[in-house]
C-alpha cells in the first residue's frame, strides 16, 4: 500500500517543483509573456535528456523493474523527459523559432492523429481482437516527431545560408 | 515581400551577426528575412527600421503577389 502511494506522491512533487521553478524563472515583463511562448529554462533540456537516458537504461539494468517483460516504467520517464526537452528554450529563442515550434507541433499532432487511426486499422485488420494504440506510445510518437520536425527545420534553415 | 535589408546593412557596415545582436534575434532569422523566406512581425520590422533610421516601408515593400 505504502509503495503504491510513493509514486503518485513523487509525481505530484515533480509537477509542483516544475511549476515552482518555471514560476520563479518567469519573465517579469508582462508584455514579453504575450509576445513569446512560455517555455522552461534551457537547462531543463539537459534534465530531460538525463531522464530519457534513465528511462531507457535503468529498468533494463534492474530487470526486476520490467513488467511482463516490458519497460512500462521506463516509457513514462521517457515521455516525461521528452516533454521537458520539447518545452525548454533554445540558446537564442526568437519569433522565428517560436513559429518553427508551432509548425512542428501542428505537424506532429496531425501525424499522431493520422498514425493513431492508421496503426489501429492495421492492428485490427491483422488480428481478431479490437485493440487501440496505447497512450504512452502515441505521446512518445508525437513528442519524438515534434523534436525531429523542429530540429530538421532548423538545420535546413542553417544549411540554406 | 521584398526587402532592402542587405543593402541597408552594407550601408551601415553591419554583419548579419551584428544586426541580430542589436535586435535580439538569431543570425538565422536575419538571413531568412534577407532571403525572403521569413516575414518579420511588426515589432521586429520596427526594430530594424529604428536601427537603420528609415521608415519601415523604405526597407520592406509589398509585391503584387502579396
Amino acid at each position: 500500500m505504502e509503495t503504491k502511494l510513493v509514486q503518485p506522491l513523487l509525481l505530484v512533487l515533480v509537477v509542483l517543483s516544475i511549476g515552482l521553478v518555471s514560476w520563479l524563472s518567469r519573465d517579469k515583463n508582462e508584455e514579453a509573456v504575450f509576445k513569446k511562448l512560455k517555455l522552461f529554462p534551457r537547462w531543463f533540456k539537459f534534465v530531460g535528456l538525463f531522464i530519457v537516458i534513465c528511462g531507457v537504461s535503468v529498468p533494463w539494468i534492474f530487470q526486476g523493474l520490467l513488467v511482463d517483460g516490458g519497460n512500462h516504467l521506463g516509457s513514462i520517464y521517457i515521455i516525461f523527459g521528452l516533454f521537458l526537452i520539447c518545452f525548454s528554450r533554445d540558446k537564442i529563442e526568437d519569433e522565428m523559432s517560436n513559429i518553427i515550434r508551432l509548425k512542428s507541433f501542428y505537424r506532429s499532432f496531425g501525424a499522431g492523429v493520422v498514425g493513431f487511426f492508421f496503426l489501429t486499422y492495421i492492428e485490427n485488420s491483422i488480428s481478431d481482437d479490437f485493440s487501440q494504440l496505447s497512450a504512452d506510445t502515441l505521446l512518445a510518437v508525437i513528442l519524438g516527431f515534434y523534436l525531429v520536425s523542429y530540429y530538421v527545420t532548423k538545420s535546413k534553415i542553417r544549411s540554406a545560408e | 515581400m521584398q526587402n532592402r535589408l542587405k543593402i541597408e546593412r552594407a550601408i551601415k557596415n553591419l554583419t548579419q551577426d551584428d544586426l541580430a545582436k542589436l535586435i535580439g534575434v538569431s543570425r538565422q532569422t536575419i538571413n531568412s528575412i534577407e532571403k525572403g523566406r521569413y516575414v518579420p512581425s511588426t515589432v521586429l520590422a520596427l526594430k530594424i527600421s529604428k536601427i537603420f533610421e528609415k521608415p519601415v516601408n523604405e526597407i520592406f515593400e509589398l509585391e503584387d503577389s502579396d
